[in-house]
């Protein structure tokens, strides 16, 4: 893969992926690292990229999060890491710490969509193949998701 | 970006949520570099596992000679039984050729067997090698 187009992607797509892969594991730089990595070897460019980068970013994470719980069962402390999930804006009409908040309160799957529509712009039939659900249940955990977010931001 | 939702109050919050920025912590260089070391050495490491895989499955599956059991019969001299060593003189003196050195190695044997005082007295000399007295010379 040329390097233009990686960056290109990098710009494109690495803070979002972040954010995605932050709803599962711990680390989401290195797992959206070694995404790209994969992505720059791989010998044909996929036909839908950011679904590709989305669902291996997603299963990383994944495995990530299985490893951290795995080393946490011997450890007796663990470091907690809770870093800000977006950049402070003033012009926001929401709070930064009150939406990263109230968003860590909904279950995964309904985050992982939200995530993916809202910031990922991916459609819900492409939420569907990345997630391995159907659309219509991508459209539930949705709205399902904003609902529960609207109640506790009280909008 | 999102599709809109029958519900206006969801929407407003959608394009708020929407509005804000992830933060990405990617560092952009180190990522492009590793992309191109990756990329550059990337056919090292799948070619070298896939060529000593081969090589392990091949000596797995060599077949194996089996060992010939070969009776090999050596014939072996006899052993030479021992005899006492003729001294060197003796053997020289069987050979006419050297009978002229004999007395010379009888000689020779004799000094380092006793020393110098072993050697015997010599023969007088005869009248014709008799040396002329020193007085006779001068006159």
């Amino acid at each position: 893969m040329e390097p233009e187009l990686l960056g290109r992607l990098v710009d494109q797509y690495a803070a979002v992926l972040v954010l995605y892969a932050r709803q599962r594991c711990e680390t989401p730089e290195d797992v959206v690292q070694e995404a790209f990595l994969k992505l720059s070897v791989q010998k044909q460019q996929p036909k839908d990229v950011a679904a590709w980068l989305y669902r291996v970013v997603h299963n990383a994470a994944v495995s990530a999060a299985r490893s951290m719980r795995r080393r946490r069962r011997h450890e007796t402390v663990a470091a907690e890491l809770n870093p800000p999930w977006f950049k402070p804006s003033p012009s926001s009409l929401l709070g930064v710490d009150e939406a990263t908040a109230a968003l860590q309160q909904l279950p995964v799957d309904q985050r992982e969509t939200i995530v993916l529509h809202l910031w990922g712009g991916l459609t819900f039939e492409q939420i569907a193949e990345v997630s391995g659900i159907s659309s219509s249940t991508a459209h539930r955990w949705y709205v399902a998701g904003l609902t529960a977010l609207r109640e506790r931001l009280k909008i | 970006m999102s599709e809109q939702l029958s519900d206006p109050s969801l929407d407003a919050l959608a394009t708020a949520l929407a509005n804000l920025q992830p933060t990405g912590g990617i560092n952009r260089d180190r990522l492009l570099y590793r992309a191109g070391q990756a990329s550059r050495f990337g056919w090292v490491w799948p070619s070298s596992t896939v060529i000593l895989s081969l090589l392990t499955v091949a000596l797995l599956l060599r077949p194996v000679p089996e060992p010939v059991e070969r009776v090999v019969y050596v014939a072996v001299p006899a052993p030479a039984s021992p005899q006492p060593p003729e001294p060197a003189s003796a053997a020289i003196l069987a050979d006419d050729a050297w009978r002229g050195q004999a007395e010379y190695l009888k000689l020779r044997d004799l000094v380092l067997e006793k020393g110098l005082e072993g050697l015997p007295d010599p023969p007088p000399p005869s009248p014709a090698e008799r040396l002329p007295p020193l007085e006779s010379l001068f006159q």
